[in-house]
């Protein structure tokens, strides 16, 4: 999946691949500074607008984040626009960490469930971690 | 190990990992209805298995075995014998 088109991500679309000095998997990027956090990704931002009033204008603003403001007229290809996103969960402490609460579903039979290490399908998950050099 | 016996362990072996995944879960899920159901279900095909294993094959581990007049326990062949 594009990474323009998870939200969470800062992304600059100039309609390159992801490069490999910017990817760090498929952690977010939320919270860390602009430059780090900046990726060449697919372009395809689509990203909704806020509401009215509830972010500022982005002029000028080259290296805040944590404001956000998400247009898709100015999120195009190829026109080296920066995506910003908000705090998209406002209703929720800061510096908190928060686990979502699993379902009962989704149960693999016995000897799958045996050979791939869970019972649950939903936390069969790929480990895209890379060393730390 | 015969084929029979490596298998009846292997089953053995699944269930009891589907009821160690469970037990997880109902520990953060104390009153998942279905997730009890099923840790329940399971627990009646443990403990099937464990007594039809240990009825061809002596018991599998050595609490609970009532070797009073005499300690069987070592006497009942080990796993890999008959396997070479």
């Amino acid at each position: 999946m594009s990474k323009c088109r998870q939200q969470q991500y800062y992304g600059r679309c100039s309609g390159t691949r992801p490069s490999q000095s910017s990817m760090q998997g498929d952690m977010p990027y939320k919270g860390m500074a602009p430059a780090r956090a900046m990726l060449e990704c697919d372009c395809d931002c689509t990203l909704t607008k806020m509401p009215a009033g509830s972010c500022p204008s982005m002029s000028g603003m080259q290296n805040s984040y944590g404001r956000g403001y998400m247009d898709n007229a100015t999120c195009g290809c190829g026109q080296g626009r920066r995506c910003y996103v908000t705090n998209n969960m406002p209703d929720f402490s800061l510096a908190m960490a928060y686990v979502p609460w699993q379902p009962f579903q989704n149960v693999y039979e016995d000897a799958e469930a045996h050979d791939i290490g869970t019972i649950f399908a939903d936390l069969n998950l790929d480990f895209y971690g890379r060393r730390c050099n | 190990m015969d084929k029979q016996r490596e298998c009846l362990m292997e089953r053995i072996s699944e269930v009891s990992f589907v009821m160690d995944d469970l037990r997880l879960f109902l520990d953060t899920h104390p009153c998942d209805q279905d997730a009890l159901c099923m840790y329940r279900e399971y627990s009646m095909m443990r403990a099937e298995l464990v007594a039809q294993y240990t009825s061809m094959y002596g018991p599998m581990s050595s609490y609970g075995i009532c070797e009073c007049a005499e300690w069987n326990w070592t006497q009942y062949p080990w796993p890999w014998e008959g396997v070479c």
